[in-house]
C-alpha cells in the first residue's frame, strides 16, 4: 500500500515538472500531429492511386492505424523515460536510483511521463472514428468490451519490447540506435497490413517480434475479416496473452541487466 | 575555409562515429528495415493490378527508386541537434571568436557523419538490396557524374535545412518539436518514400514551391534514368538557385542569432 | 538499547572490472569495429577496515585508485568480486533497499534533486520515498535550515541555483531521513572558498552533534585537514595508510623544511650535519634536515651562530604535499 502512495507522489511530481514547460507542451502536441499528418498523407496518396492495399480498404487501413496509435500512445506515456535510458547509465544517474530504497524499474518509469502523448490519443480517437465509419464496423457489446483489452495487450507488447531494448544499455552503455530501430523504425512495419510481407517476415512479426498482434491480428476480429496468410483464427485473440508473455520476459531481462550493472559498473 | 582544416574536421567527426560499433551494426538493420518495408509495399500495390506501369514507373523502376532514395537518404544522415547542444551548454560563444566560418565547420562535421553512414550503412544496404531485389540502374558515365553533382547539391541543401532548424535554438528553449516538424516535411515533400510523380495534382504546385524535392527526389531520378541528361542539367541549375536562396536565409539567420547572443549573452 | 559500535566493516573486499579497449586514430578505430582487446583490472584489491560510529573518515587517493568503487560497493550500487562488507550491520549488495534507507549519499557532480522543480518539492518527494513521517520531516528540515540557511532557496527551481547553493540543498536532501551513515563523494568540487567553508562547518557540526558517521572522498586536502581525524589512503586499489591524519606526518615525514631569510644572498650553507639546501631565491633559502636524527633546536642554533639571520620559520608540510610525496616518492618541497 505504502509503495502505491510513493509511486502516486512520483507520478504527480513528474507531471508537475513537465508542466513547467507549458508552451513547449502544446508545441510538442502540434509537432507530433504534423508528423502523423505526414504519414497519413503518404498513405492517402497511395490509396488514392491504388484504392486498397492487399485487400485492405481505406477505412480498414485507418482502423488498423488507430489500434497502433492507441498502443504506442499509451506506451509513450508510460515508458517514455526508457527512450533516453542509456543516458542515465552513461551519466551515472542510475547510481542515484540504486541508492534509494525503492525498485529501480519503478523509479525509472515514474521519473517521466510524456504528456504530449495526448497527441497520439487524438490521432487514435480520430482514426477510430473515421475507420469505424468507412469500414462500417458493427460495434457489438462484445467488441466494445474487448477493445480496451486489446489496446492494453498492445501496450504490454510495445512496452515490453521497449523495456527489453532498454535493458540492452546495461551491457552496451550506448544503445540509441537500437532503441531507435526497435522502438520507432519497427513501428513502420505495422503501418501496413502484415500480409504485404513475405512469409518469413510474417512469421518474424508474429512469433519472434510479435508486433503484428498490436493491430493486424486483432483488427480481423473488429472488422469481421477472414484472415489470409499466416493468420490462424485463434491468433485474432492472441494479443493479451502475447502481451503478458512479452512483458514477463522483458522484466526478467531488465532484472538481469540491473544485476549485470551491479557487477560491472558503468 | 581552409580545405585542410575542413578535412581535419571531417576526419574527427568520422572517427567520433566509429567509436560506437554497436550502433553501427544496428544502423544497417535500421536502414534495411525501411528498404524492406517499402519494397514489400510497392510489390503488394503493383500485384493488385494487371497494368505493369503506374505513373511512369514499372515495378522494377519503383523498387529501384525505393532502394536508392533510401540509400541517398541514409547517406545524408546528420546530427541535426549539434547547434542546439552548443547553444544549451554555451559553447556556441566560442564559435563567435573562431576565425573559421561556423557554417563550414558545421558542414565539415556533417560530412564526417555522412561519410561514415555512407560507408557503414549505405554500401552494405545497397549490396544486400541488389542481391535480393530486382534493381536496374542505367550505367552511363555522364549520368552517374551528373547524379554525383546533383547529390552533392542535394546534400548541401539538406545541410542548410538542418542549419536553419538548428539556429532556431537561439530563440527557442526547445527545438525538438521543430525537428519533428522538419522531419515530417522532409519525409513527405522530398519524395523520400513516395516519388513526387504519384502525388495528386493539387499538391504538385505546393511541392514545386518548396526546396525539398531537390534534396532526394531529383538526384534519385537522375540515377535511375527517369530524368533525361538534359533534364539533369536543368535540375542541377535549379538546385544551385535553391542553394543561393537557402544560403541567404542561413546567413541572415546566423547574423541575427549572433546579434541576439551578443546582446543577451546567450 | 545496545547499539553496535561498528558502523562499517570491510573485510578483504575486492572488485575486478573487465575492460575492452577501443583503438586510437583512424585505422585503430576502424579495426576496433571488429576486434577489441579485453583486459581485467583490479580496482579494489583486498581492502580491510572498520569504521566506528561517529567517526569522520577521509577516503583519498588519485583518480582510479578505487575510491568511488569502494563507495559504490558500500552503497549497494556495485556487487564486489570477493570479500565482505557491512554497513549498519546490513550487507549492502544483498539488501540494497534496506541499506539505502539507512545511509545518505551525496555525489558532488550529480544532483539528486529534481532539476525543474522547486527545492521544496524535491524534499517532499524524498520524504515520501524514504518513508519519513511528516513531524520528523518538519523538525529535520528546521534543523537543516538553521544550519544551512535553506529558507531563501526552498521555492527556487534547482536549475536556477548556484553550485554552492545546490550543494547545500543536496547535502540537506541526503539527510532528510536522518541516516546514521553519510557518504560524500567530492562534495566541495568546484565550489568557491566561502561555499566550501560553510559546507565544512556544517559537516563538522552534524558529525559532532548528531554523531553521524561520515565517509568523505575528496581531492581537496583542506577538507581532510579540517574535518577528518582519520584518513584512509588508497593506491592502486590497496590501502596505503589507515590512521590518524596527524600521525600521517610522523610516519611519512622524515624531513622538516626550514625557511631562512638572510641579510645578504652570498651565504653558502655548508657543513651543517644533516642539512641540505633544496631551494634558493635571493636572500631566502629553504633547507631540509633529517628530523629523526637531529633536533630542531640544534639545527637552528647552528645556523644562527654561523650566519646573520633576518627571519626563520619551520614549515609543517601539508597533508597534500605528504600524500603527493607518498605517490611520487620525490623530495618534499614547500608549496609556495
Amino acid at each position: 500500500m505504502e509503495s502505491i502512495k510513493i509511486y502516486l507522489t512520483l507520478f504527480t511530481t513528474s507531471i508537475k515538472a513537465r508542466m513547467e514547460y507549458k508552451a513547449s507542451f502544446l508545441f510538442y502536441v502540434f509537432a507530433i500531429l504534423s508528423f502523423y499528418a505526414g504519414q497519413f498523407g503518404l498513405l492517402f496518396i497511395l490509396l488514392n492511386r491504388f484504392h486498397e492495399i492487399k485487400g485492405w480498404s481505406v477505412g480498414e487501413m485507418v482502423f488498423l492505424y488507430s489500434l497502433q496509435a492507441f498502443a504506442f500512445g499509451f506506451t509513450n506515456l508510460i515508458f517514455s523515460q526508457l527512450v533516453n535510458f542509456d543516458k542515465m547509465i552513461v551519466d551515472g544517474e542510475f547510481d542515484r536510483v540504486l541508492v534509494r530504497p525503492l525498485s529501480p524499474l519503478g523509479q525509472v518509469i515514474f521519473s517521466k511521463f510524456e504528456v504530449s502523448t495526448a497527441a497520439h490519443l487524438i490521432i487514435g480517437f480520430t482514426a477510430l472514428y473515421f475507420g469505424s465509419c468507412y469500414a462500417n464496423i458493427e460495434w457489438t457489446l462484445y467488441k466494445v468490451i474487448l477493445f480496451p483489452v486489446i489496446v492494453t495487450g498492445g501496450v504490454l507488447i510495445a512496452g515490453g519490447i521497449r523495456l527489453m531494448v532498454t535493458a540492452v544499455a546495461f551491457w552496451t552503455l550506448r544503445n540509441r540506435s537500437l532503441v531507435h530501430t526497435v522502438i520507432f523504425s519497427s513501428k513502420e512495419f505495422i503501418n501496413y497490413p502484415v500480409n504485404i510481407y513475405n512469409m518469413g517476415m510474417q512469421f518474424f512479426l508474429t512469433f519472434v517480434f510479435p508486433i503484428a498482434f498490436i493491430n493486424f491480428y486483432p483488427a480481423h476480429f473488429f472488422l469481421d475479416r477472414s484472415g489470409a496468410g499466416l493468420l490462424h483464427p485463434s491468433l485474432e485473440m492472441g494479443t493479451p496473452i502475447v502481451g503478458i508473455v512479452v512483458i514477463t520476459i522483458s522484466i526478467f531481462s531488465w532484472k538481469a541487466g540491473v544485476n549485470h550493472y551491479q557487477s560491472t559498473g558503468s | 575555409m581552409n580545405p585542410k582544416l575542413f578535412i581535419k574536421f571531417v576526419s574527427v567527426s568520422f572517427q567520433k562515429q566509429v567509436t560506437y560499433r554497436f550502433d553501427c551494426f544496428v544502423g544497417i538493420v535500421n536502414g534495411f528495415l525501411y528498404v524492406f518495408i517499402f519494397t514489400s509495399l510497392w510489390k503488394a500495390l503493383y500485384s493488385q493490378f494487371d497494368t505493369t506501369v503506374h505513373n511512369g514507373y514499372t515495378l522494377t523502376a519503383i523498387v529501384t527508386y525505393a532502394v536508392l532514395v533510401m540509400a541517398v537518404r541514409i547517406s545524408f544522415t546528420m546530427d541535426d541537434s549539434i547547434i542546439y547542444r552548443k547553444v544549451m551548454d554555451g559553447s556556441i560563444a566560442m564559435e563567435l571568436i573562431r576565425p573559421t566560418s561556423f557554417f563550414f565547420m558545421n558542414l565539415a562535421e556533417n560530412v564526417g557523419h555522412s561519410l561514415f553512414h555512407m560507408m557503414a550503412r549505405t554500401v552494405p544496404i545497397v549490396v544486400i538490396s541488389v542481391l535480393l531485389f530486382d534493381i536496374y540502374i542505367p550505367l552511363e558515365v555522364i549520368r552517374i557524374l551528373l547524379f554525383l553533382v546533383s547529390c552533392i547539391a542535394g546534400y548541401i541543401l539538406v545541410s542548410m535545412m538542418n542549419f536553419i532548424a538548428g539556429l532556431l535554438s537561439f530563440w527557442f528553449i526547445e527545438i525538438f518539436p521543430f525537428l519533428l516538424f522538419k522531419y515530417a516535411f522532409y519525409t513527405f515533400f522530398s519524395g523520400g518514400i513516395v516519388p513526387i510523380d504519384f502525388f495528386p495534382e493539387f499538391l504538385k504546385p505546393i511541392v514545386a514551391l518548396l526546396p525539398f524535392q531537390y534534396m532526394l527526389y531529383f538526384p534519385t531520378t537522375i540515377l535511375i534514368g527517369r530524368a533525361s541528361l538534359a533534364d539533369a542539367q536543368s535540375i542541377i541549375v535549379a538546385q544551385l538557385i535553391w542553394i543561393v536562396i537557402m544560403g541567404v536565409i542561413c546567413h541572415l539567420m546566423w547574423g541575427a542569432g549572433k546579434k541576439k547572443l551578443i546582446i543577451q549573452g546567450g | 538499547m545496545e547499539q553496535n559500535k561498528i558502523a562499517i566493516k570491510v573485510k578483504d573486499l575486492s572488485k575486478d572490472f573487465d575492460i575492452s579497449e577501443s583503438g586510437r586514430g583512424f585505422s585503430g578505430k576502424l579495426k576496433a569495429l571488429f576486434y577489441r582487446k579485453r583486459k581485467i583490472i583490479t580496482a579494489v584489491d583486498g581492502i580491510d577496515f572498520e569504521i566506528k560510529r561517529g567517526e569522520f573518515v577521509g577516503y583519498v587517493g588519485e583518480n582510479g585508485a578505487g575510491k568511488s568503487t569502494t563507495i559504490k560497493m558500500l552503497t549497494g550500487i556495485l556487487v564486489p568480486t570477493s570479500g565482505s562488507a557491512e554497513v549498519n550491520g546490513i550487507v549492502p549488495f544483498k539488501e540494497r533497499k534496506k541499506n539505502a534507507a539507512k545511509i545518505g549519499v551525496v555525489f558532488g557532480q550529480r544532483t539528486q534533486l529534481w532539476w525543474d522543480l522547486p527545492v521544496r518539492e524535491s524534499f517532499d518527494l524524498l520524504r515520501v520515498i524514504f518513508r519519513v513521517s511528516r513531524t520528523d520531516f518538519l523538525s529535520q528540515i528546521k534543523k537543516l535550515d538553521n544550519a544551512l540557511g535553506l529558507k531563501p532557496l526552498m521555492d527556487m527551481p534547482v536549475r536556477k541555483l548556484s553550485l554552492g547553493q545546490r550543494m547545500r540543498c543536496d547535502i540537506a536532501a541526503s539527510l532528510i531521513h536522518n541516516p546514521p551513515v553519510l557518504f560524500l563523494d567530492e562534495p566541495t568540487i568546484g565550489l568557491d572558498v566561502l561555499a566550501k567553508e560553510s559546507i565544512r562547518n556544517f559537516l563538522a557540526e552534524i558529525n559532532r552533534d548528531e554523531g553521524t558517521t561520515i565517509i568523505l572522498t575528496t581531492h581537496d586536502m583542506n577538507d581532510i585537514e579540517q574535518l577528518c581525524k582519520r584518513l584512509i589512503i588508497l593506491e592502486e586499489g590497496k590501502i596505503m595508510y589507515d590512521g590518524e591524519t596527524e600521525l600521517l606526518k610522523q610516519k611519512f615525514v622524515h624531513e622538516k623544511v626550514i625557511e631562512v631569510e638572510f641579510y645578504d644572498d652570498g651565504n653558502t650553507i655548508q657543513g651543517i650535519p644533516g642539512v641540505t639546501v633544496v631551494r634558493e631565491q635571493g636572500c631566502k633559502k629553504w633547507l631540509t634536515f633529517d628530523n629523526d636524527n637531529y633536533g630542531i633546536g640544534e639545527v637552528i642554533g647552528t645556523i644562527a651562530s654561523r650566519y646573520k639571520i633576518k627571519d626563520i620559520s619551520v614549515n609543517e608540510p601539508s597533508v597534500e604535499s605528504i600524500i603527493r610525496n607518498i605517490y611520487n616518492n620525490s623530495a618534499m618541497l614547500p608549496t609556495t
